[in-house]
């Protein structure tokens, strides 16, 4: 009896000393080399650090996530827990970050669900000194003779709350935007456009956001513009509207958007998407000609220009994010000259192009979300 | 480095094996205290100069002891090294606690409050102080010699699979291990089983446990209701179980492997009956050390200063008792963190055990059984709720709302929708693991291996083993998989 025990121990010592030793001789043999970057976490795998002995606090985080990024097969794994969490269990593979909806679809955590659910707060001073610093700027481009927009492009938890989980639930006690946005309101100054109400009052008309993507398709970036457009024509009647008539929506399935891709499933899952051809385009690109000032030199597209060379519309620069991505064809139709900038999620004034471009109407489109960024004395 | 990442099991682990195994036995210590001190410097580098400084303090100190003559001078260099070692938890673990609470009376009173500097806490000092602090008091009573080799004292306080969760191993049972390990292939064997399952518990049932927890904790009050409540205390009170007793299991396997026999921290505690009961079998090498080290001489010293038999109409004993029991239990509360919720989850355990030990101990083991283990059970469940509250006030909060004061109608579908396939397996197989369902199953399968008819005899000895690494590897490879995609970091906007 000892010795069929002792043979099963040693059976055990042997298959697990073999499996702990699959780095080295990985190191031994490479069966397995690890890619230089990793497509669907949208980054580079983790560099081997150069060890400094003057320095060695960072070491040992840097030298472990090298290490866990070169692990052999780890995209494999990676793989096979992916599908096991998805098609198995029927959860996200990573719940952290994405949440599975019904029906299909998908919502991304982090900040949008912190706002969602109310645990992103700012104390009253916080909002009012928001919304005087969205009073001061309204003024300053007054006195430039520009007129100054705001509109915050609704987070799809807001818009498509009926597909969230249930035990996802917005804050009985309101939001942190709602808080912001019952502020503004009560600015007489500040012209805020409503594009929360617009797309809840828009989504009979189709689906407005990608279910596999945090982003709103090009449907529900056309009922946005048409939002903020409407709004202008007010102020601006001479600025073309761009409407359901100078275009078509064609129904196409297209590849799966940046949620699937973050939970590894983008070849397991498709999208719907209603692509727009308008009739006519006139906008061309120019060359973006501003000097990018250091803080933005790493983002990219931080400015581009699109022209209609139609001098009896009005000039426009619109500060947005990508949120704005899908509204820019239809913009570019209604403006002379528009100019986006997107500057990092910071969305500042950025004073040196509006004062060279000098033009009539100044719009921030901010992501529901990122409102907070504005906050800038914590 | 914590045991369940791949840095620990597929580098730090078998590279400590190989050269611990390959070296002569004289430096086999040497090794394993090289290893220790990676161990501890991989968290932050400079912090384990603190380690390193504990050992140095600790070794001089053990030998000036030891050395004198005088019981008043060795009592008075013991007093210095206790406090010099209370002095370094202290600084690291409670000054920024303390200073935001005098900071927050001062700005009650109407003055200014301060900023409080914040250090950094080296890694597993609270268990290494007890670490050390045991080996003094062992050498103040003398009951163990002082140790003179520096690396076997170091070892005992820095080793690394104790590090970071203990078991808080007594000096006079390690010591002698340390000095002369016994390795075998039996005991190899063992440990990897006992690593394995431990990693097992961590990562397949903890982990997911924590996940669905969260969800409900981190819920504001106006979204719960009771009985999401009462799912979120379960789930969590089972969460924490697995991840420390699944710890610690990996713990004494590991020191299995390099042939040291660790004290068994953790027996079926929420088997308990009564508060007294469980922690007889939660947390056992804390538990016993706080009874050994801080109950017992509180006691002790106390009733040196009662003379009288009764005062105010109670017997000093119980005066005595109840003075120990919640001195002792703020104490331990403190021990396991540095903040209020702690405090009070400790007071709240001391009050239980004065009030079990007052008389409704008695009345309670008069109770049907069941009703025992529900009384404790709740009181559990409860008492875990304000351990893992961010503040007193989420506590009381999520602890009214487990009595029907959250924000949804008391709608017991709400609960069901948190239990997804993988939590409600996970919380079966967490409750069953938590009885002794399994120790009865497996007592059954080895029974076989007791059968008078030899081929059952046989034939159940091998399928006993078979399956056994069978699970084992299932579980590593499971853990695995698990462990690899909590690797996956990606980034919705592009990062290259």
């Amino acid at each position: 009896m000892k010795k069929t025990v002792r043979i099963y121990n040693i059976l055990l010592m042997a298959l697990f000393l073999g499996l702990i030793m699959t780095s080295f001789l990985n190191d031994l043999l490479r069966f397995y080399e690890a890619p230089a970057t990793s497509q669907s976490e949208n980054r580079n795998l983790a560099p081997k650090p150069v060890f400094d002995i003057s320095y060695l606090d960072p070491y040992p985080k840097l030298y472990e996530n090298y290490f866990n990024d070169h692990f052999p097969y780890r995209k494999e794994l990676i793989f096979i827990n992916t599908l096991n969490s998805f098609f198995v269990l029927n959860q996200s593979p990573l719940p952290d970050e994405v949440s599975l909806g019904t029906d299909g679809w998908l919502f991304f955590h982090q900040k949008e669900s912190e706002v969602y659910q109310g645990k992103l707060t700012l104390t009253d001073w916080q909002v009012e000194m928001l919304v005087r610093d969205l009073h001061k700027r309204t003024l300053s481009y007054r006195k430039r003779g520009i007129r100054f927009y705001i509109a915050f492009p609704p987070m799809k938890h807001e818009i498509y709350s009926e597909y969230l989980p249930r035990t996802f639930m917005r804050s009985p006690g309101g939001i942190v935007t709602d808080k912001i946005v019952g502020a503004i309101r009560k600015d007489t100054v500040v012209q805020f456009i409503d594009l929360k109400t617009a797309m809840l009052e828009s989504k009979r008309f189709g689906s407005l956001y990608y279910k596999t993507d945090n982003h709103w398709n090009w449907l529900g970036a056309f009922y946005g513009y048409s939002a903020v457009i409407g709004r202008i024509a007010k102020d601006f009647p001479g600025v073309k509207q761009v409407t359901l008539d100078d275009l078509r929506f064609d129904t196409l399935k297209v590849p799966p958007g940046n949620l699937a891709v973050m939970i590894g499933l983008k070849d397991y899952m498709t999208e719907t998407d209603y692509i727009p051809t308008l009739y006519y385009q006139r906008a061309r690109q120019l060359e973006a000609t501003h000097q990018r000032p250091d803080w933005a030199k790493d983002i990219v597209n931080y400015e581009s220009v699109r022209a209609t060379g139609d001098t009896t519309l009005p000039g426009t620069v619109i500060i947005g994010d990508s949120y704005t991505d899908g509204m820019r064809p239809f913009f570019d139709e209604s403006f002379n000259r528009t100019t986006y900038i997107f500057d990092g999620w910071n969305y500042f004034s950025n004073d040196a192009i509006i004062d060279d471009v000098k033009p009539e109407i100044v719009i921030l489109l901010i992501f529901e979300p990122h409102i907070s960024h504005l906050v800038r004395v914590w | 480095m914590v045991f369940h990442t791949l840095l620990y099991i597929y580098l730090f682990l078998p590279v400590t094996l190989f050269f611990y195994y390959i070296s002569r036995k004289s430096l086999r210590n040497i090794i394993l205290l090289l290893a220790s001190l990676v161990f501890s410097a991989w968290f932050q580098v400079s912090l384990a100069a603190v380690l390193i400084g504990s050992i140095a303090l600790n070794y001089v100190a053990g030998l000036a002891i030891g050395r004198a003559k005088d019981e008043k001078w060795r009592r008075l260099l013991f007093t210095m090294a206790v406090t010099a070692n209370l002095a370094l938890l202290g600084v690291y673990k409670y000054f920024s606690f303390l200073g935001a609470t005098v900071s927050e009376l001062i700005s009650m009173a109407g003055f200014d409050p301060f900023i409080v500097a914040e250090f950094a806490m080296p890694i597993g000092i609270s268990f290494y102080t007890f670490k050390a602090l045991t080996y003094l008091i062992s050498v103040k009573r003398r009951e163990v010699p002082a140790q003179k080799n520096f690396i076997d004292l170091a070892l005992y306080v820095a080793l690394f699979p104790q590090l970071v969760a203990g078991p808080i191993d007594r000096y006079a049972s390690l010591a002698p291990q340390l000095a002369n390990p016994s390795p075998s292939i039996d005991r190899f064997a063992s440990g990897i089983r006992q690593f394995i399952l431990g990693l097992a518990k961590k990562v397949l049932i903890a982990t997911p446990l924590a996940l669905a927890a969260d969800k409900i904790f981190d819920s504001p009050v106006a979204m719960l209701n009771a009985p999401v409540a009462w799912l979120g205390a379960i789930l969590y009170m089972l969460q924490i179980y697995y991840d420390f007793a699944g710890y610690t299991d990996m713990a004494i396997g590991t020191g299995k492997m390099f042939g040291l026999q660790f004290a068994e921290n953790f027996n079926f505690p929420y088997n308990a009956r009564s508060v007294r009961d469980f922690w007889k079998r939660w947390h056992i090498s804390l538990s016993t050390w706080l009874r050994d080290y801080l109950f017992l001489p509180l006691a002790y010293a106390r009733s040196k200063k009662m003379v009288k038999e009764k005062y105010l109409h109670l017997k000093t004993d119980k005066w005595i008792y109840l003075y120990a029991t919640l001195v002792t239990f703020v104490l331990c509360g403190l021990w396991h963190g540095a903040a209020w919720t702690f405090v009070l989850w400790g007071l709240f355990h001391g009050i239980m055990m004065v009030i079990e030990q007052f008389g409704f101990g008695r009345i309670l083991k008069k109770a049907f059984k069941p009703l025992q283990h529900v009384y404790l059970l709740i009181f559990i469940a409860l008492s875990w709720v304000l351990f893992r509250s961010p503040s007193v006030r989420d506590a009381f909060q999520f602890m009214g709302a487990m009595f029907g004061t959250g924000g949804q109608p008391e709608d017991i579908w709400l609960a069901a929708e948190y239990l997804d396939i993988r939590t409600t397996l996970v919380l079966m197989i967490g409750v069953l693991g938590s009885t002794r369902f399994f120790e009865y199953l497996a007592n059954a399968f080895k029974s076989l291996m007791q059968s008078r008819i030899p081929i059952i005899r046989v034939a159940g000895t091998h399928a006993w083993y078979i399956s056994g690494i069978l699970f084992a590897m299932l579980a590593m490879a499971l853990s695995m998989v698990y462990i690899i995609a909590e690797t996956s970091m990606p980034f919705i906007y592009f990062k290259f």
